[in-house]
């Protein structure tokens, strides 16, 4: 599909929420939870789909109010000619009654402007990472396990984005997610009986707000 | 009177089932046997190797059953060796048709199964003899000297030691491999905290502002297009005007 048409069908007027566990893993055991995770999940072909992507952070600070942000997402295999992709997340929303996290998010694809057009309307950039790994889904919830890393040098300008990565951590950072609306009582519950069964590998959490 | 009779003939009833079973093991034996001779003589035919495959089946079968209705009573009854003497005993010997003839605890341990795993026995006998070489050392020997008083001590100290390693080895080696895989840590805390805030909130992804790296030139502007905005002190862009004009028709 074009882009065009991609922005036609999801610019979506009602805003949609996003149910979302958070975790990660070292390394070292990332091949304990991709195991468990192809035997658990939804599996067409057999084989894992990954992803390799570049987000980057713009932040317009409204003095006097919380700052924005927005998030634009390419992958690096699209490379001469990717695809956009911008996201707004909002902070999550403290909701004690909740087993997961439930932040409101916007989403739509975008032309390869979207970078100038962004710090002309005022945001500036804030940060940036790649993240890279694999996708697994069940139902309408999506795992993702990526490894997170920066950028290591920035000067060359005929890099090849692999080589100049230096990872974050030694892990592995793990989201669930799932796009619902605000009448979907059971997808906390759906979310946190399949994160149980990913124990005790790994334990997901719901976003803290202590920040 | 009635009683102690019908709890004699109950024993009789069960000494009659266990001989009517011992028959029936004895005509299996027979007819196997039967079998394995006609078998060495030559190649039987194949309806004749179905028939005794038949009498051997039916024969199985009656005794399955045979044993299955003894079943409670076998479960709530245990053998006991009526005498275990390391002599030659003719009369087990010809019981058992010549296969048994010293019925001595050699054979009865794998009867009752009270011999220990032979992996057990090997740590016992190790456990035996170096006991056994420990004690001897300290052991016996008067107290005579304050000095003498200071190496038992030491020597005493040792023992527990030593004592206090082999419980520690066992314990290793005795517990759950399940328990040993609760303890594998697979997150580290201190790395989820960081990732939790790097992608919530980009801490920890922010780079301060950096003076000394040149910032990216436009040489490939065709592919390295989306690579402009990575650095935070960057050339302001090229203005570039959006045109917009007021379309009549929406």
């Amino acid at each position: 599909m074009e882009p065009a048409q991609i922005l036609i069908t999801q610019n979506r007027a009602f805003p949609s929420l996003e149910y979302v566990l958070q975790g990660s893993i070292q390394d070292d055991s990332v091949h304990l939870l991709k195991a468990r995770l192809q035997g658990l999940c939804d599996n067409i072909t057999g084989e894992v789909e990954q992803f390799d992507d570049h987000e980057i952070v713009y932040t317009l600070r409204i003095p006097g109010a919380s700052s924005v942000s927005l998030r634009v997402r390419y992958a690096i295999d699209d490379i001469p000619n990717p695809i956009y992709h911008l996201r707004y997340v909002a902070s999550a929303e403290l909701d004690k009654s909740q087993s997961v996290s439930v932040r409101q998010f916007h989403d739509c694809c975008v032309t390869k402007n979207i970078q100038i057009f962004l710090q002309d309307l005022g945001f500036a950039y804030d940060h940036e990472f790649f993240a890279k790994g694999d996708i697994f889904r069940k139902g309408r919830m999506k795992i993702t396990v990526a490894k997170i890393s920066t950028l290591a040098e920035r000067n060359r300008s005929d890099m090849n984005p692999m080589a100049m990565r230096r990872p974050f951590t030694n892990s592995c950072f793990v989201e669930m997610s799932l796009i619902g609306s605000m009448h979907d009582d059971k997808v906390g519950d759906e979310m946190k009986s399949f994160s149980e069964q990913l124990k005790p590998l790994i334990s997901l959490d719901k976003i803290d707000q202590k920040r | 009177m009635d009683r102690p009779t019908s709890i004699a003939q109950n024993k009789l009833n069960e000494y009659d089932k266990l001989q009517q079973i011992l028959d029936k093991v004895r005509d299996l034996k027979q007819s196997l046997a039967n079998f394995f001779a006609e078998y060495e003589h030559g190649q039987p035919s194949w309806p004749t190797i179905l028939d005794e495959m038949n009498v051997l089946s039916s024969q199985i079968t009656t005794l399955r059953t045979s044993i299955r209705n003894m079943l409670p009573l076998l479960r709530t009854n245990s053998i006991i060796p009526m005498c275990i003497s390391p002599e030659n005993d003719p009369h087990v010997e010809q019981l058992t048709e010549r296969r048994l003839s010293i019925f001595n605890h050699d054979f009865m341990p794998q009867l009752l199964r009270t011999k220990n795993l032979p992996e057990i026995e090997e740590r016992e006998r190790l456990l035996n003899t170096n006991a056994n070489t420990n004690m001897n050392n300290s052991f016996g020997r008067p107290i005579t000297s304050p000095n003498e008083i200071y190496n038992r001590v030491q020597e005493l100290n040792t023992v527990l030691n030593s004592i206090g390693d082999i419980f520690r080895h066992t314990k290793e080696m005795t517990d759950k491999s399940e328990k040993q895989f609760d303890l594998q840590r697979f997150t580290n805390p201190s790395d989820t905290k960081r990732l939790l805030e790097a992608m919530n909130s980009g801490v920890g992804l922010r780079v301060p502002a950096d003076t000394s790296s040149s910032p990216i030139t436009t040489n490939d502007q065709t592919n390295l297009n989306q690579q402009m905005p990575t650095q935070p002190q960057r050339p302001q862009p090229p203005t570039l005007k959006i045109k917009t004009t007021s379309r009549p028709n929406r």
